[in-house]
């Protein structure tokens, strides 16, 4: 497993209930993009937040009580710009990037989720956990986490990797999809991979998990062996798929992604192997 | 931040300079104080020249090595139209509309002795220009311009400054594909600048 995933995370989260209740500092979201002030900073002190729309409790980090806010308007804020929140990831350190990723999560879902599903009324938070509930009694609203599989397939000296239509030109990754209902997650990898590449696997092996904003996904990371089968690309979600050996590969994703750290985990293997 | 110090320090300096300077003109009889002007002119004049570079200083990232320094990307308009990003952390976003099919960025470098390294002195940098290329017509984009007037780097760059604990070096990147929705990470290191192609997706 990556021996970096058993690092303390880089903040604390809280709620009204963990005594809290004053803001050192706030992040700022509008209309899902991270407001940041011209120089880059998006940690803003108090009294630099106007016409906010929702402000709850989000973490310690770094000695500090944060605070999360989405923005109504953005007009009265001087002199702001808006990164979108991957941009604003990439650029970002590690612990930053854990950080904003919790609070892209969160903001993601507290847009998408105001209104109830039973009666349509509007959700109102929970006193005690961070949720939402409604006054007519339906269950209380944790944020929703998809769980999806990513696996890297290797057969010796070759990975498979493929891409997505969505991918800037070039690009390849590994095998990624949505766990459906009823499956196990193995069960969810098997079928991701036939359906995807049309080849069966074998030697199923966790690697580590990374929680993945876009949208509230976690990723499950395997490597898997190949076994059988030829390449058969779905033509879907896949446009196109291939062996790749380790000394010719095509652009990957960036090292902040779990696809990046099961292929580089790979060849730092391959060439611990061959030395 | 190392920078910011630095040239806040030598401003100071040269603020003390400048007093001695203007203390000397005002002060005497004027028999030595014609000599005494002229020193005092000098003075006043390496004073205000090494506030002058100081400022400069300001516009300087202390650089480390081998570590991603800014990201860039470019999301497509139109036909070889982009709006180009340029992220570097504590730095106004820099974006911008380009033309073109390849780009190539640049950087300047203050780089520093062992002897300074061991005295906490960070090396610095400053992405200076972004070239653009559309067929054979080549287009340049300052990133950041020397805002005072007075470019200490150029200077020294220019006299071949051999002074051991403090060289000048301008890293160029290679002539990159400009691409559609695709992230680069950029990275200084000890001999250029090396642009590698990531993506956000997984
Ligand atoms: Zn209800």
């Amino acid at each position: 497993m990556f021996a970096h995933l058993m690092d303390n995370l880089a903040y604390q989260p809280i709620w009204y209930t963990d005594n809290y209740i004053e803001a050192d500092r706030y992040l700022l979201f509008y209309q899902q993009q991270l407001v940041a002030t011209e120089s880059q900073q998006w940690l803003w002190p108090s009294k630099d937040l106007v016409n906010h729309q929702t402000v709850v409790p989000l973490a310690r980090y770094q000695d500090q009580t944060l605070f999360l806010a989405t923005l109504d308007s953005i007009e009265t804020v001087e002199s702001v710009q808006l990164i979108g929140l991957r941009r604003a990831m990439l650029a970002a350190t590690t612990n930053e990037r854990q950080l904003l990723g919790y609070a892209g999560h969160l903001v993601g879902w507290m847009e998408q989720h105001q209104y109830c599903g039973r009666c349509a009324r509007p959700l109102q938070w929970h006193p005690i956990v961070r949720a939402k509930q409604c006054e007519c009694g339906a269950p209380p609203l944790y944020p929703a986490i998809s769980p999806c599989i990513i696996v890297l397939i290797t057969r010796g000296d070759q990975v498979l990797l493929a891409r997505s239509p969505r991918f800037p030109e070039g690009v390849f990754s590994t095998i990624a999809g949505f766990i459906e209902p009823g499956e196990t997650i193995e069960h969810g990898v098997i079928r991701e991979v036939a359906e995807e590449v049309g080849i069966t696997i074998k030697n199923l092996q966790y690697k580590g998990s990374q929680p993945w904003p876009f949208p509230h996904s976690l990723m499950i990371g395997f490597h898997a062996e190949y076994d059988s089968g030829e390449i058969e690309v779905d033509g879907d979600e896949i446009e196109a798929a291939d062996w790749f050996n380790l000394n010719d590969l095509p652009i990957l994703p960036s090292p902040m992604s779990i696809a990046r750290w099961l292929i580089d985990d790979y060849i730092k293997e391959s060439y611990n192997q061959s030395s | 931040m190392m920078y910011m110090l630095l040239g806040g320090a030598i401003l100071l300096f040269a603020l003390l300079i400048v007093l001695l300077g203007i203390k000397l003109l005002v002060g005497g009889n004027w028999l030595v104080g014609w000599l005494k002007g002229n020193l005092a002119l000098l003075v006043t004049a390496l004073g205000i020249g090494l506030g002058w570079g100081a400022l400069d200083l300001f516009s300087y990232q202390p650089l480390r090595y081998n570590q991603q320094v800014a990201t860039i990307d470019f999301i497509k308009q139109g036909d070889n139209k982009y709006r180009m990003s340029l992220l570097q952390p504590n730095t106004k976003l820099f974006t911008q509309v380009v033309f073109g099919e390849k780009w190539q960025l640049s950087a300047r470098v203050f780089q520093v002795s062992p002897q300074l390294l061991g005295f906490g002195m960070s090396p610095g940098f400053r992405l200076d220009k972004l070239a653009i290329q559309q067929g054979d017509k080549l287009s340049t984009q300052w990133i950041r311009d020397s805002e005072y007037g007075f470019d200490l780097w150029a200077v020294m760059n220019h006299l071949q400054w051999t002074e051991p604990t403090v060289t000048t070096a301008h890293h160029v990147s290679d002539w990159l594909e400009v691409t559609d929705k695709l992230s680069f990470s950029v990275v200084v290191t000890a001999t250029g600048l090396k642009i590698e192609a990531t993506e956000t997706e997984q």
